[in-house]
């Protein structure tokens, strides 16, 4: 159980770290006006760190609800 | 919906929007009044039009995921049979990732690339609609695909996390 939660925290901090990188590395503030800022490699860091972070947040949620299963059964 | 609306504020983090509403739109309303002029000009009617359409979609690949997709995998890989909170989500994951292949291989660039007149010229000189794994979506590269990834990841977890089936605990089916 703990490994498992090492390995979700891992992903989220990895995801974070790809999403900070990428931000910095894409020129310009963040626009709503199209096209908005272009950078191929730092926009793929920022969507794929964040694509990270949302699937270590679903399983951490998951872990979370089998451990409440578990204490309740 | 949670996933739509996400695409919606993809800009926020510096991304591209992903306006599944508006694309769906256009592609329902692009023979009306001949063109994409109808669509350009009545905006509104495009976002709800492909909203309705995009909410539909998303129940129909989520109904064929608890029917076919979710107990398959279960079958198939010998892991993923438990029905625990944490394999439903792996399975939403494996699903969310085999309908980004399916919409950056097949569904936008057969679908949506046509409709665009104005992307840039491939190296034949040609419209590249929005290019083989969305790689000439607009003035996006690669970017688009891995956002079309995060998207399709936002809308497995949901449906993975909300997934809960639950074994017959008797011979009765209903």
């Amino acid at each position: 159980m703990m490994r498992a939660l090492m390995i979700d925290l891992g992903l989220l901090v990895l995801g974070i770290i790809l999403a900070v990188a990428g931000w910095f590395l894409t020129p310009g503030a963040a626009s709503f006006q199209f096209p908005g800022p272009i950078n191929d490699s730092g926009q793929s860091l920022i969507a794929l760190g964040l694509t990270f972070v949302v699937v270590a947040v679903g399983l951490l949620l998951a872990g979370a609800e089998e451990r409440m299963m578990a204490g309740t059964e | 919906m949670v996933a739509t609306v996400t695409g919606l504020w993809f800009p926020g983090v510096k991304l591209p929007q992903f306006d599944f509403n508006k694309l769906n739109g256009w592609l329902a309303l692009v023979g009306v009044g001949g063109g994409l002029d109808y669509a350009w000009n009545n905006p509104s009617l495009t976002f709800v039009v492909g909203g309705v359409i995009h909410m539909i979609d998303g129940i129909i690949w989520a109904v064929i995921f608890g029917l076919v997709i979710s107990p398959v995998l279960g079958v198939v890989i010998k892991p993923l049979r438990a029905m625990t909170p944490t394999v439903n989500l792996i399975k939403g994951l494996i699903w969310g990732g085999a309908l980004w292949i399916i919409s950056s291989a097949l569904w936008m660039p057969l679908l949506i690339g046509p409709i665009f007149n104005l992307s840039p010229l491939n190296t034949f000189g040609l419209p590249c609609g929005v290019g083989p794994f969305l790689t000439c979506f607009g003035p996006y590269g690669v970017q688009a695909l891995f956002t079309n990834l995060f998207w399709h990841m936002i809308w497995g977890v949901n449906l993975g996390l909300l997934f809960s089936p639950m074994r017959a605990a008797s011979r009765v089916r209903w």
